[in-house]
């Protein structure tokens, strides 16, 4: 550790002078021995404001003069009488002695009193840093902290921020990056450096950077050694990462219950739906076998209806289940052959009179797709087309390969959906005004709403980053196209053994 | 004797819906709204039951664990009636010994089919597994390793005939991905679920004549695969 710096030598020469003036004044009138008493007192009293070095130099130059002057012969540094010489040589080692352990002392006491406010300046700075509550708030406080203590401009960069290339320090930053350690006065390397770069560690990473100054040389040695602000550097980088730490496990918490929630919720709701539906079905269906016309149509419009709420609580719910941010799609190899099966089987159930085409060339690649959401996608483009198309018309299913791509097409022969109208159609809650489509009939039809239908199509198709879009189809009515992203292919399945 | 269902439903209205439906079919049914209830009941009811109509959500306790408890006990068929739509439940029911599940709601007549289904098979998996299924002209026969389409031999690669093989076993009921992947390819490939996707496709475009549609090998979306019931 340094030596602190010492505080200005003028009471010393004071001392100095008014010894050597008392001894001039008693000279004749006090015994030679009294004297040399006076020059010692001289000596401890100058020792408290000195350096060791000083004291000593100090000392050895009073006896040299007192030799000079008042020692017989006078003017002349030669010693006449053996007592004299004694007298000399205690003289020098008495001050001598007395100075260096007066400025030991003095050392000590001044190395305490730093320790001291360094103790405290750790203990101000650890307070204001615990009690802010964002890394931001941290950094600011440190900042006024420091300038406080040192007077000197702060500035700190957490990583990944950096100071702008047109800083002042922008080059003194780049360098303490590349050496890995403190920079500038005092620290050994670019001492030459007006501003001192310490990096800002917590544990063996680095997660920032402070830099003092500009500043004049000697004036880091204010707030103490490049030690002490290292000690505080780290504090500071302590601190910091304790508190980045804590908000990132509090919003992990956070989110992860906000999930959970949303979860409980939505199965609760899918669940206390799905029972009434349930047993509105099971009892028209029930009753459907039963001979009379009148209650068999009305029985069937029961179940058409318990199917039509059945779709719309599950659109709803796939809706609000990928609404929640970073909820995981259930993935898994899926063949386009058992996606479109599974939308014509229930398609062909529900309209048993329609017809509904389907062309699946074999050979297409496997899709990498949640098949829940995307058989949930394509039986709703079926269903609208179905809605929206005269009763005789057939609607078609297609699959085929699209620069190297799977693309899947639902056509119909409906009127077809204007052009102004085919990106808006995939709005939540969006109806089709008449006017869009010009025909009274189908306003009736479109009035039973497609609610979240369309909505919930888009969604699914961007969470598996594919494209959904509307075409006109060649001789009336309406194409709507899902292309998935072409996918690398899995590992073939090897012969079992 | 009619046969002896239990009806394992909290939800009082649906129960007393299914109740009446199936007793109008011919069964006898109990009903029950609870764990401990079904439990007392199978362990106590003079008339033994036939077949178990479970939900899996009931107040005392997921109806996963009663099937678990009723696997311990004895082999009558379960099936499963559920409001969740997770696949990842489902397969784990049928992995863990339930013969059928349907997602709500469904209608009385599939219900039915599923019942009859269910007890038809308990009926001969504890006699012999299948070897021998003939449907709507396919015709498998499992010990001479012959598959044939109205009449005509059809040529099948040594893991094809093993897939079809093992789903004829079953025929009528479904088969989880993951019990096919083991049977077929081993245990360490249960999660390529790609095999089971590849190898059916090809299965299909021997025997089927629309593979998107097809007549015997039947798509249980996220769940497995079921062989249609032999005629």
């Amino acid at each position: 550790m340094r030596t602190p710096a010492l505080k200005a030598p003028w009471p010393a020469l004071l001392i100095w002078l008014a010894c050597g003036g008392a001894i001039w004044l008693l000279d004749g009138a006090w015994p030679l021995g009294h004297l040399a008493l006076l020059l010692v007192l001289g000596s401890t009293l100058a020792s408290l404001w000195l350096s060791t070095s000083a004291c000593v130099a100090a000392s050895a130059l009073a006896v040299a003069l007192f030799n000079w002057f008042l020692v017989t012969p006078r003017y002349t540094f030669h010693v006449q009488l053996d007592q004299d010489l004694l007298l000399l040589a205690t003289l020098l080692g008495t001050s001598t002695l007395i100075s260096v352990l007066t400025s030991r002392l003095r050392q000590h006491a001044q190395m305490q009193a730093e320790q001291a406010r360094q103790a405290e300046r750790m203990q101000q700075l650890a307070a204001g840093l615990q009690h802010t509550g964002s890394v931001a708030g941290q950094v600011r406080a440190a900042c006024a902290l420091l300038q406080g203590w040192t007077k000197l401009p702060v500035a700190v960069w957490l990583s990944p921020q950096a100071p702008d290339e047109t800083h002042r320090l922008y080059r003194a930053w780049q360098a303490s990056q590349q050496e890995q350690g403190s920079i500038g006065p005092g620290t050994g390397r670019y001492e030459s450096l007006d501003a001192l770069v310490l990096p800002l560690r917590a544990g063996v990473q680095r997660i920032g950077t402070l830099a003092l100054g500009p500043a004049r040389p000697g004036d880091f040695g204010a707030a103490g050694s490049v030690e002490r602000l290292q000690a505080l550097a780290r504090l500071l980088a302590d601190e910091v990462q304790r508190l980045q730490a804590d908000l990132q496990t509090r919003a992990t918490e956070d989110r992860l219950q906000a999930q959970q929630l949303r979860n409980t919720l939505l199965a609760a709701i899918s669940h206390d739906y799905r029972t009434p539906l349930a047993t509105i079905t099971g009892a028209a269906s029930g009753l459907q076998d039963s001979g009379d016309a009148h209650v068999q149509t009305a029985m069937r419009t029961i179940l058409q209806e318990t199917e039509h709420l059945h779709r719309m609580t599950t659109n709803t719910l796939q809706m609000a289940r990928l609404d929640t941010q970073g909820a995981p799609l259930v993935s898994s190899w899926e063949s386009v052959e058992e996606l479109c099966g599974a939308v014509l089987a229930g398609a062909r159930r529900r309209h048993p009179d329609r017809a509904i085409e389907a062309e699946v060339p074999a050979g297409l690649p496997l899709l990498r797709c949640d098949p829940v959401l995307v058989v949930q996608l394509l039986d709703n483009l079926v269903e609208n087309a179905l809605r929206y198309s005269p009763h005789e018309q057939p609607v078609r299913l297609r699959a085929h390969l699209q620069e190297g791509a799977v693309q899947l097409e639902v056509l119909d022969r409906g009127i077809g959906i204007a052009p102004e109208w085919r990106e808006k159609v995939f709005d939540p809650f969006l109806r089709v005004l008449p006017q869009a489509c010009g025909d009274t009939g189908f306003a009736q039809a479109t009035r039973r709403g497609m609610g979240l239908g369309l909505a919930l199509c888009r969604a699914v198709a961007k969470a598996h980053q594919a494209r959904l879009w509307i075409e006109a189809r060649e001789g009336g009515g309406t194409v709507v196209c899902l292309r998935f992203a072409a996918q690398a292919q899995p590992e073939p399945a090897p012969e079992a053994p | 004797m009619s046969l002896h269902v239990l009806l394992v439903e909290d939800d009082r209205q649906l129960r007393q819906t299914l109740q009446a439906a199936l007793e109008t079919h011919g069964y006898t049914v109990t009903g029950c709204a609870s764990r401990a209830d079904a439990q007392a009941l199978l362990q106590h009811h003079p008339q033994p039951i036939d077949l178990v109509v479970l939900d899996l959500g009931l107040p005392d306790a997921d109806g996963s664990e009663l099937l678990a408890w009723l696997r311990q006990q004895r082999q009558t068929p379960v099936l499963v009636i559920s409001a969740r739509h997770d696949d990842a439940g489902k397969v784990g029911l049928l992995d863990a010994g339930a013969d059928d599940y349907l997602v709500k709601p469904f209608s009385v007549q599939e219900l039915l089919a599923r019942m009859r289904v269910s007890l038809r098979h308990r009926g001969v998996a504890v006699q012999t597994p299948l070897l021998h299924y003939s449907a709507g002209g396919l015709e498998v026969d499992v010990g001479r390793h012959r598959v044939s389409l109205h009449g005509q031999p059809v040529h099948l690669t040594p893991t094809e005939f093993r897939l079809l093989a093992r789903l004829v076993r079953q025929a009528g009921q479904v088969v989880t991905h993951r019990q096919l992947l083991a049977d077929v390819w081993g245990p360490e490939h249960v999660d390529q679920l790609q095999y089971l996707r590849l190898y059916m496709g090809q299965l299909r475009a021997k025997l089927e004549a629309r593979p998107a549609e097809p007549q015997w090998l039947l798509t249980e979306p996220g769940v497995g695969y079921r062989l249609a019931e032999a005629a």
